[in-house]
């Protein structure tokens, strides 16, 4: 009989995976394509978590139970914590402190 | 004491899970690390916690957890979805706004949930936190017109209430 809990497995990995890529590469293009700090931290932020979600459940559907799962759900829970918390910090510092950017962008100007 | 003792233990676990490996000298430096870190930081790592119920309740909270966590994946999915077709676009156009909404949470760890909330999901960025009225700045990437600001404040509140539920 034919096993088919492995093609089921690394399909589902697959598709984490290729969702993932989508998302991280939609992060390095927003990063460098979006107008201002702001719209830059939503890039950074979204998508980079949907991006990391969704490589670390491809991990873990690949290796399925075990102990490297359990690390990757512990990495992936402090990703989760550490994120919003270091985009917050940088937009609320910016927010109070009106930061001087190294390379203008046009919206700079505009300000 | 206790919890240096618990900051300990939890470090020490975490040591161990990471580590990927028993043995004496694993365990030597694990120990030692554990130490300090638990020495330097126990009085900093509990100072915000505030525990109303203690632990009677938390099986029942556990569903209120797990619900969190649902909502909060599936929304982060939603946002990125939508920040990333900006960021695949010819032209980027984006209508970003500064909101401030007012929360009726009283428990400062619902608060600092809340904030995930507003940083990951819903296409808006906590920026900052007024403590005298409770008010947070929202950067938002999307909104056209104040009713959909109106009808962000509702999606907000549903969580809003998920989340008043594990804490107050």
């Amino acid at each position: 009989m034919i096993d088919f809990l492995p093609s089921i497995r690394q399909l589902f990995a697959f598709v984490f995976f290729i969702t993932g890529i989508y998302f991280l590469l939609s992060t390095a293009v927003g990063l460098i394509r979006f107008p201002n700090l702001y719209t830059r931290l939503h890039a950074g932020s979204k998508c980079l978590m949907a991006g990391g979600i969704s490589v670390f459940m491809g991990c873990i559907a690949l290796e399925g139970i075990s102990f490297v799962s359990l690390k990757l759900i512990i990495i992936l829970a402090f990703l989760l914590i550490t994120n919003p918390i270091a985009i917050h910090v940088i937009a609320k510092f910016d927010n109070n402190y009106n930061l001087i950017p190294k390379v203008y962008t046009k919206e700079d100007f505009e300000k | 004491m206790k919890k240096k003792l618990l900051t300990f233990v939890l470090t020490f676990v975490l040591w161990f899970v990471l580590a990927g490996r028993f043995n004496i000298q694993v365990f030597l430096l694990g120990t030692i690390i554990c130490s300090i870190i638990s020495l330097m930081m126990a009085e900093n790592l509990f100072r915000l916690i505030q525990m109303k119920d203690g632990t009677k309740d938390f099986p029942k909270k556990l569903y209120y957890i797990f619900m969190v966590i649902i909502a909060f994946i599936y929304d982060v999915f939603l946002s990125a979805f939508k920040v990333s077709r900006h960021a695949f676009e010819m032209k980027p156009s984006f209508s970003p706004r500064l909101v401030s909404v007012q929360t009726s949470l009283e428990n400062s760890n619902s608060m600092a949930t809340l904030v995930h909330f507003f940083t990951l999901p819903q296409g808006a960025l906590a920026m900052d936190f007024d403590d005298i009225y409770k008010e947070y700045v929202i950067h938002w990437i999307d909104v056209d017109s104040d009713d959909e600001v109106e009808g962000k404040k509702t999606l907000i509140l549903k969580h809003e209430n998920l989340i008043a539920k594990i804490f107050d």
